[in-house]
């Protein structure tokens, strides 16, 4: 018995005629078209590609054709389409609702120093009774959390600032270890805070209970101050005071940075992101300004167009890649999430940028006053009189009834962009997100309205903006997209790849 | 290194033996499961009671019946004491099973094979070995003395063993749990979850698969393997084996068919197949089919780097583990000599003429000694 | 230039309206209503009652004259032409949502299946020409039932 090669054609379909799998288009730019398939694969090719896959003139044998077909976007008598292959890899994408609620902010007091233009909080500076967080209300709240299915949880502590309120942190702390503990579940503790009224006590608690330090730190001096105004107008001086003794007693690698952008900030990305490298911090987030709170009141102090925006997050972005060419390794954060989705098999659980939308099932909020929202800025729009997400109570809503109250089932019917007006049918998709309250806060309604949507318009430039920076190719600048996806240095990076 | 002579078999000598080597006439309590291996046969036939088997050198004037014998043995230099052989009757073959002083041991499991690559290095025979193999691997399994650091399971196709290989792997995993064991499979059979499910259940506590995945193009692997439908079985497998929780490497090797499309093939990998624990990218091993194959399969290894480069750039950025196998230094860029690795078995490792003079010929890891018929041109002493 | 495109009339009326008559057999209600809404932050759209095969569009742009918020207005001339554009793309949306709408359906329903449930059986076979002139244990393991 001696066995026969069979040449190649033998191994191809003889039946030329293919098959679609789902895929979308977009034109990125006059010459190039992106092809995305359902679970976030793509293929830049040349404007017309999509129809000419549809009016099936694809070449045959043609490098497109493999691509096309190894990418799933087509299928011919050859092969199976695999469609458990892609579920497979569907699933993987949506593997960040696992374990529903995994983030848990608790705002343990309204009470701040600072008058910070942007603020989305009420500024109380006195009565500790009525805007501190009550130990009952503490109690029920991490009862509440406890509900939550998901095996590794977090608990953000926030305010007002909430170091003023540093009792019912010692009594939360504590009462959230032993809960965590007991459910088995892995607890992770962060606070954010502006550092001013820090003590040695309380950093030596914070070290000693493995908590983490989220501070904001907007720019230089000139920017800092302007934006974040305190008595004695110090806020920067004392900001980056107390994140050096933060770094001593804690761990250098223990307090991360925020910054907030105002219409000041625009004029400045390249000082905001030096004051980042100044200040020895490898991650920067460059944030739009939230559209909630007293922002909307304070609106001629800090309104702004979203082109500006645009044009300080691209200035920023060469200038932060330019900087870790120069080996001084600084991410973006905001980038890096985008390019998880573009670039990997995974999906991300950033609470504002997802489908499903964050709200209500990767983050909770727990006020000060036992009211459950469904997003930090739910709470800020209540702050407003506009109670619309405000999804209960702790000390009158049991977690079911929470999770089937009507504004959190509402809340639901606009949070997934593949069914949305204008989202369903576009290319990005997979790589973007929902925000129904941001659609409601902008535009009044919570499926909101794509062609004069900022929430649209920001996330189709900045992801544009990216892909084309992908196309170009260039070896280094992929190096530092790549350190950043897989949070390592570019010398460590170096270490593993061809060099 | 020579793994396999042979003479003429006894006619008396029925059924195969397997026993270890002894190069020393061993006192009588000591000879069982042992084979005598001599140039001369002893004046005193006596002196072979209580061997399994006995293989000599010398021509015999007449049969021996009293023992299974292989007489004018072409070859006994190789055999050293406590090696595991194989005599087979009929043929009279000797086979070294096991060698205890090697690294680089292997299990051979059957000659069957359900695709038919167009550069196999062991081609397939359709002919049912099942029974004799297994009986004969589980024989060897008894007879190693001490653990081996790791052992690999190869064939032909395993898998094809059905419960044979359930029943070996369940073996070595009582008998040797600290054994690292590989396995190179096509992994076709795995698509199949009660395949994948019964292989996962034998929880053997350190085993890993070896899977080739040759295009991110079906039609093109397809091809390479000779069997239709065999990229979207792998593919399926590869997918069960992970589910099941069992630990997988992609094999790629490089040739002439498999280069063009070696940086899709590496973004395929990476979307599709992100657990697999290792990729290996291999160099072509002039030997079973591939002679006759060699002109759709040859080009210079020189002449690829760019897409091999390009292939492990694309993998080691991303996190992937990369190695790569059976390339010379010289004939590589520098820029991967961090990924090649000293990959070729010892008993078929060679190093040609010009290596001698090479001052990084220590890090290489040579050439198969069939590469003496065809090597990279650019072959030199760095 | 919108002449060339088969089945795309338009009529410009103004400065800052006009009607677009789209043959209906050619342009499905669905790629027109999801090509306008894209406009609808520049213009005002209507679609007023067409005979037989046409459907039109009417296109009111909300403003000629630069502002804070739109500082380069767009032509009545330039939209009829994107929006040309646009309505072909859409139309190709469509007709790949026509076609892969059943698919996308079974693979979302597989990814939220649970593991095994809406499985496909594996393709083709394993069998070497040993296995196929004589099955052995092979063939009992593959099928036998899932654990």
């Amino acid at each position: 018995m001696s066995r026969v090669f069979y040449p190649r054609e033998d191994y191809s379909s003889a039946d030329t005629a293919y098959r679609l799998l789902p895929f979308r288009f977009l034109r990125l730019n006059g010459n190039d078209e992106l092809l995305v398939n359902e679970v976030g694969e793509f293929v830049i090719a040349p404007v017309g590609t999509a129809r000419t896959i549809v009016q099936r003139q694809l070449v045959r044998g043609s490098d497109l054709y493999s691509t096309l077909k190894a990418k799933q976007f087509i299928v011919d008598g050859g092969s199976s389409p695999l469609l458990d292959l892609l579920a497979a890899k569907y699933r993987t994408k949506y593997s960040f609702i696992e374990g529903f609620t995994k983030l848990h902010i608790f705002v343990v007091t309204l009470r701040c120093d600072h008058s910070c233009q942007y603020c989305q909080v009420s500024r109380q500076t006195a009565d500790k009774e009525t805007f501190d967080m009550s130990l009952e209300t503490a109690n029920k709240s991490v009862a509440m959390m406890m509900k939550s299915p998901a095996p590794h949880i977090t608990l953000e502590l926030q305010g007002g600032e909430p170091l003023l309120a540093f009792d019912v942190i010692q009594h939360l702390v504590p009462l959230a270890k032993k809960q965590a503990r007991s459910l088995h579940k892995e607890l992770d503790i962060v606070v954010t805070t502006n550092l001013a009224n820090v003590t040695d006590e309380m950093l030596f608690y914070l070290r000693d209970e493995g908590i983490k330090i989220s501070t904001s730190l907007d720019g230089p001096a000139f920017i800092h101050n302007a934006n974040r105004p305190r008595p004695g107008n110090n806020s920067y001086e004392l900001t980056i005071k107390n994140i050096e003794r933060a770094r001593k007693i804690v761990g250098e690698d223990r307090v991360a940075a925020l910054m907030t952008t105002t219409k000041l900030s625009l004029q400045h990305p390249t000082e905001i992101i030096d004051e980042y490298v100044k200040q020895g911090f490898h991650t920067i987030f460059l944030r739009p300004l939230s559209p909630y709170g007293f922002a909307t009141k304070t609106r001629h102090k800090t309104g702004y167009q979203l082109d500006n925006f645009l044009d300080f997050y691209k200035r920023g972005l060469a200038h932060i890649l330019q900087i870790n060419r120069n080996g001084y390794d600084l991410a973006e954060a905001y980038a890096k999430i985008l390019l998880t989705k573009m670039l990997t098999p995974y999906g991300t659980g950033y609470v504002d940028l997802q489908s499903p939308a964050g709200a209500g099932i990767n983050v909770l909020v727990y006020n000060y006053d036992g009211d459950v929202y469904a997003t930090d800025e739910s709470r800020m729009l209540a702050e407003m009189g506009d109670y619309t997400f405000r999804l209960g109570n702790v000390h009158t809503e049991t977690h079911r009834e929470i999770f089937t109250s009507d504004s959190f089932v509402n809340l639901l019917s606009a949070s997934c962009n593949q069914s949305l007006p204008g989202c369903a049918d576009c290319a990005l998709q997979p790589y973007c997100g929902s925000d129904p309250i941001f659609n409601h806060a902008t535009q009044g309604d919570i499926f909101g309205h794509r062609p004069t949507s900022n929430f649209c318009h920001r996330n189709m430039q900045i992801i544009k903006h990216l892909f084309e920076l992908i196309s170009e190719n260039d070896a280094e600048t992929m190096r530092i997209l790549f350190a950043w996806i897989q949070n390592t240095t570019l010398r460590e990076l170096k270490k593993v790849t061809p060099s | 290194m020579k793994l396999t002579t042979g003479g003429k078999a006894s006619l008396s000598f029925k059924d195969a033996v397997v026993g270890k080597v002894a190069r020393e006439y061993l006192p009588e309590k000591d000879r069982s499961q042992r084979i005598l291996v001599t140039d001369e046969v002893p004046e005193d036939l006596r002196q072979l009671i209580g061997y399994s088997g006995f293989l000599t050198r010398a021509k015999l004037e007449r049969e021996l019946d009293s023992i299974p014998t292989i007489s004018s043995v072409q070859a006994i230099e190789h055999l050293r004491s406590n090696d595991i052989v194989a005599m087979e009757p009929g043929n009279g073959f000797i086979r070294t099973l096991y060698r205890p002083d090697s690294d680089h041991n292997v299990i051979f499991a059957t000659e069957r094979c359900n695709s038919n690559c167009l550069m196999c290095s062991q081609p397939p025979h359709d002919r049912d070995d099942t029974d004799p193999l297994v009986r004969r691997n589980l024989e060897l399994i008894r007879l190693i003395e001490n653990q081996p650091k790791r052992l690999v399971i190869t064939g032909g196709e395993p898998t094809l063993l059905g419960e044979g290989l359930f029943a070996i792997v369940a073996a070595l995993r009582d008998k040797f749990p600290g054994t690292y064991l590989h396995m190179l499979t096509n992994g076709r059979v795995f698509a199949w979850p009660a395949f994948t499910a019964r292989l996962a259940s034998l929880r053997h506590p350190d085993f890993m698969l070896g899977i080739p995945l040759y295009s991110d193009d079906s039609s093109i692997h397809d091809y390479v393997v000779q069997a239709r439908g065999a990229f979207d079985q792998t593919v399926l497998g590869l997918h069960q084996l992970a589910r099941h929780g069992v630990r997988v490497e992609i094999r790629v090797v490089l040739h002439a068919i498999t280069i063009p499309r070696l940086p899709q093939l590496a973004e395929y990998i990476y979307r599709n197949l992100t657990f697999a624990e290792h990729i290996a990218l291999m160099g072509l091993e002039n030997i079973g089919y591939a002679p006759r194959n060699m002109e759709q399969l040859w080009v210079d290894p020189y002449n690829y780097q760019e897409e091999l480069e390009s292939a492990v750039e694309f993998l080691a950025m991303r996190g992937m583990n990369v190695s790569i196998y059976n390339h010379q230094l010289c004939v590589l860029r520098k820029s991967l000599w961090k990924f090649a690795r000293k990959s070729i078995s010892d008993w078929k490792n060679i190093y040609l003429e010009p290596c001698e003079a090479c001052a990084v010929k220590d890090d290489c890891g040579g050439f198969f000694q069939w590469a003496t018929k065809l090597h990279s041109s650019f072959i030199r002493p760095l | 230039m919108s002449n060339t495109v088969e089945g795309f009339r338009s009529e410009v009326g103004s400065e800052s309206s006009a009607v677009i008559y789209l043959d209906s057999r050619i342009y499905g209600k669905e790629a027109v209503l999801k090509a306008s809404y894209w406009f609808t932050d520049v213009a005002y759209i209507s679609f007023p009652e067409c005979p037989d095969h046409n459907l039109a569009v009417e296109i009111k742009l909300k403003s000629t004259q630069p502002s804070l918020e739109n500082p380069k207005p767009i032509s009545i001339e330039n939209l009829i032409a994107e929006f040309c554009n646009s309505l072909l793309d859409f139309e190709l949306r469509h007709q790949i949502d026509v076609e892969t709408a059943p698919v996308r359906q079974l693979i979302l329903a597989k990814a939220f299946s649970e593991s095994g449930i809406l499985e496909d059986e594996p393709p083709g076979s394993v069998a070497d020409p040993v296995e196929v002139s004589k099955p052995t244990s092979l063939v009992q393991i593959l099928n036998s039932p899932k654990i």
